[in-house]
Parts: structure tokens; sequence; C-alpha cells
């Protein structure tokens, strides 16, 4: 389910760093891993491995619980997902259950944009990413995810 | 875990890995520029 977020940062890659912003995305493989899976899905995105999940509870990212499971927002994604080719991987021994998020972040190590994924196949929409980026000129940039 | 991170609050620095294996603070991606840092689920 990460493929499609991870695709989508790839194909945006560029558009952010023409605007002067990174692009990093942090997963739970071993390092070895994570250069695999980025190098096959997005060479340009900064790949980066945290397979404790520290990093994940640092900024509080929550897991699935059997409530989600029931969400009719989860089946939607998954549909989604499904019919544009994504297949659903194995964990390889990573945790199911980890949910995602993404956040744009300033300068100043602040926050200028939190979206924390409610269901697997959540993220947030690349137009809501990117008008937080254009606003980033003045450096007071404030936008809920 | 404390609470979810919200707009201003400070980003955790906290060490992580790159796909070298080398140590890397992840306040270092955001020193110089801003980030897009997105945290994924399993490979897959």
């Amino acid at each position: 389910m990460c493929q499609e977020m991870l695709d989508q940062l790839a194909q945006n890659t560029e558009w952010f760093n023409e605007r002067g912003v990174r692009v990093a995305a942090v997963t739970m493989g071993k390092p070895y891993e994570a250069k695999m899976f980025c190098a096959q899905r997005s060479p340009d995105v900064m790949c980066l491995s945290n397979p404790d999940q520290s990093a994940y509870q640092e900024f509080s990212i929550g897991k699935i619980s059997a409530q989600d499971l029931l969400n009719p927002g989860a089946w939607r994604a998954w549909g989604r997902v499904m019919t544009r080719g994504f297949k659903p991987g194995s964990p390889g021994g990573q945790d199911a259950q980890q949910l995602g998020a993404t956040f744009i972040i300033g300068t100043d190590g602040k926050v200028l944009m939190a979206h924390y994924n409610r269901y697997m196949g959540d993220h947030p929409e690349m137009r809501k990413l990117k008008a937080v980026t254009e606003e980033l000129g003045s450096q007071n940039v404030v936008r809920s995810g | 875990m404390t609470g979810k991170m919200k707009i201003g609050d400070k980003a955790p620095g906290i060490q992580v890995m790159d796909a070298e294996g080398n140590t890397i603070a992840l306040s270092s991606l955001w020193s110089d520029k801003p980030v897009v840092l997105a945290f994924l689920r399993h490979f897959g």
C-alpha cells in the first residue's frame, strides 16, 4: 500500500526540488531493502531506513486497529489501489499494522503540514502538499493536513 | 508515544539510517531546505 504514495512522490519529486524542497521517505526496511525498493520505484526520492520504528514512534504515527478494518474508507482505498494495478505485498517481517504519515517540515524544524494516515491506503492529496510548498516562500506557512 | 504532531510543533531530529546503512539525523534533512517527509507502511 505504500507503493501508491511512493509512486506519487517519485512522479512529483522534480516539482518539489525545483521549488527548493527535498523529498524523503522513511521505511521500516533494512538499509539494503530500502535501497532496492526505492531504486526500483523512486530513484530520485531519498530513502531512509528505520527498522526499529523509533522514528515512527517519535512522530507518534499509530497502528491499524481492528476498528480501522471496518472503516469504509479503508476498503475504498484498497479497491482504488487494486484497480490501479498495485498488488498487495508481503510485509516481509515488517510491521503490517504500522500506518504511515506525511509531513512538511521547515528549515526551523517546525511542522508546516501533518497528515496522519487514518487507515491503510490513506495518504495526503498531492495537491495539498503542493499548495503548502507553493506558500513556502514566506516560510510562515501553516496548513493542517 | 506522545500526541500527534501539530502545525508549529518541533519535529524530532531522531536518527535513522540512509540506504547505505549510515546513521543520519532526520534534522539534517531540513537544516538547509524544507522537506516533504513521508513515513511509509511496509514494502508492498
